[in-house]
């Protein structure tokens, strides 16, 4: 009896060892779904109007007939942000000729400092038809409201530094003007690629 | 007593076993234990600086015969350098400090960024980083990096940025950072 117990803790106990020395190693593929949160139903979101990089007016609603990949961030952001919009510029080139058929935006959390000539050497520093769109805090928290995106000044010292804290995800309209797909910091490109082209 | 002895052993053969085990995945470093620590021993590769943007609206400002040049300086362009920093040493260090010349930056801090709860991103300044002995750590996009603030020139691609590292253990290292394209 005391024989079985201790060979069953033995064994127990050499399991967990060996369990929790395996865990750094490989994670397994454990046929995960692919990252990304689908919207369904989709999520109706209002139409907005920013002011784009050349200073003009731009509605989501211009967009109609085409699918919008859109990152919240700023242009003073040294790390997420361009790392993002590199990642866009992936995006762009594994589509190819459907390229054409999608919007990338980067909207600014920074409308105090990004003023549009900022924004338009920062998107075009990535890509000449990237998309880069500012407004005051009025015309920007309702857009953040709708999309779920948290976005707040920290770390302020001045008018001209602070860090701003916020969401890092990229979002995806529909041809409809509806929210349909959200991805976490960091998903792989092509995975992005992937569930775009479902969407057409 | 007697009937106690065979569990015991088997416990004791129980805990050798996952000792044992745990042994094997530790693996590596610290065999037995040497006479003298060496002190941190510093090196830096695959060091980096992000490009500025910025110097486009400047330019085409300027060539609009634009407005107050001064204001678009102000707002202070940053970048982030990054690199991985290695010691060879048996004893830990920190890194506590970096500057650069006053023509690249006006000022220089350490951040460490994090995505954490609903995929918020967070920026904040970092006393120190820690280099493990025998070991390394690395300043990348996402996790650790050095916030050149007020950034003075234009930093192209092909650029050649110096940095002065600092260490808790008054160590210091110039590092040569080659600016990369913002893609």
């Amino acid at each position: 009896m005391w024989r079985w117990l201790g060979l069953l803790t033995a064994g127990t106990l050499l399991m967990m060892a060996l369990a929790a020395c395996g865990g750094g190693g490989d994670g397994g593929p454990t046929a995960t779904p692919l990252p990304g949160t689908l919207l369904d139903p989709p999520k109706e979101v209002g139409d907005f109007a920013l002011t784009d990089q050349d200073g003009q007016p731009f509605r989501l609603s211009n967009l109609r007939g085409r699918v919008a990949l859109l990152f919240f961030g700023y242009t003073n952001c040294p790390d997420i942000c361009p790392t993002t919009l590199s990642e866009f510029k992936r995006v762009k080139a594994l589509l190819g000729d459907d390229a054409e058929r999608v919007a990338f935006i980067f909207v600014s959390v920074d409308g105090a400092r990004d003023t549009p000539e900022r924004l338009a050497a920062y998107v075009r520093a990535f890509d000449p038809q990237f998309i880069g769109l500012t407004g005051d805090d009025a015309a920007l928290r309702p857009i953040a409201r709708d999309f779920g995106v948290f976005y707040q000044r920290v770390n302020y010292e001045s008018d001209t530094n602070y860090l701003v804290d916020h969401t890092a995800s990229t979002f995806v309209v529909d041809q409809q003007g509806r929210l349909r797909l959200v991805f976490p910091y960091g998903t792989d490109p092509a995975v992005i690629v992937t569930r775009l082209r479902a969407l057409w | 007593m007697i009937r106690m002895r065979r569990p015991l052993i088997l416990y004791v053969l129980a805990l050798a076993l996952v000792g044992l085990a745990l042994a094997a995945c530790s693996g590596d470093s610290k065999k037995e234990t040497t006479p003298t620590p060496t002190p941190p021993a510093l090196s830096v590769r695959d060091a980096w600086v992000r490009a500025t943007v910025g110097a486009m609206a400047q330019a085409e400002q300027g060539a609009m015969g634009g407005h107050d040049m001064g204001s678009q300086g102000a707002t202070g362009r940053v970048t982030g350098a990054f690199m991985v920093i290695e010691n060879a040493g048996d004893t830990p260090d920190q890194l506590v400090g970096a500057a650069v010349s006053p023509e690249i930056a006006g000022a220089v801090e350490i951040h460490e960024t994090t995505v954490g709860e609903n995929d918020v991103m967070q920026m904040r300044p970092v006393q120190a980083i820690e280099v493990p002995a025998h070991g390394s750590v690395e300043l990348k996009p996402g996790g650790y990096h050095i916030m050149l603030l007020d950034v003075q020139r234009d930093l192209n691609a092909g650029d050649t940025v110096t940095l002065t590292l600092s260490f808790a253990s008054g160590a210091s290292l110039d590092v040569d950072a080659a600016v990369r394209p913002l893609e």
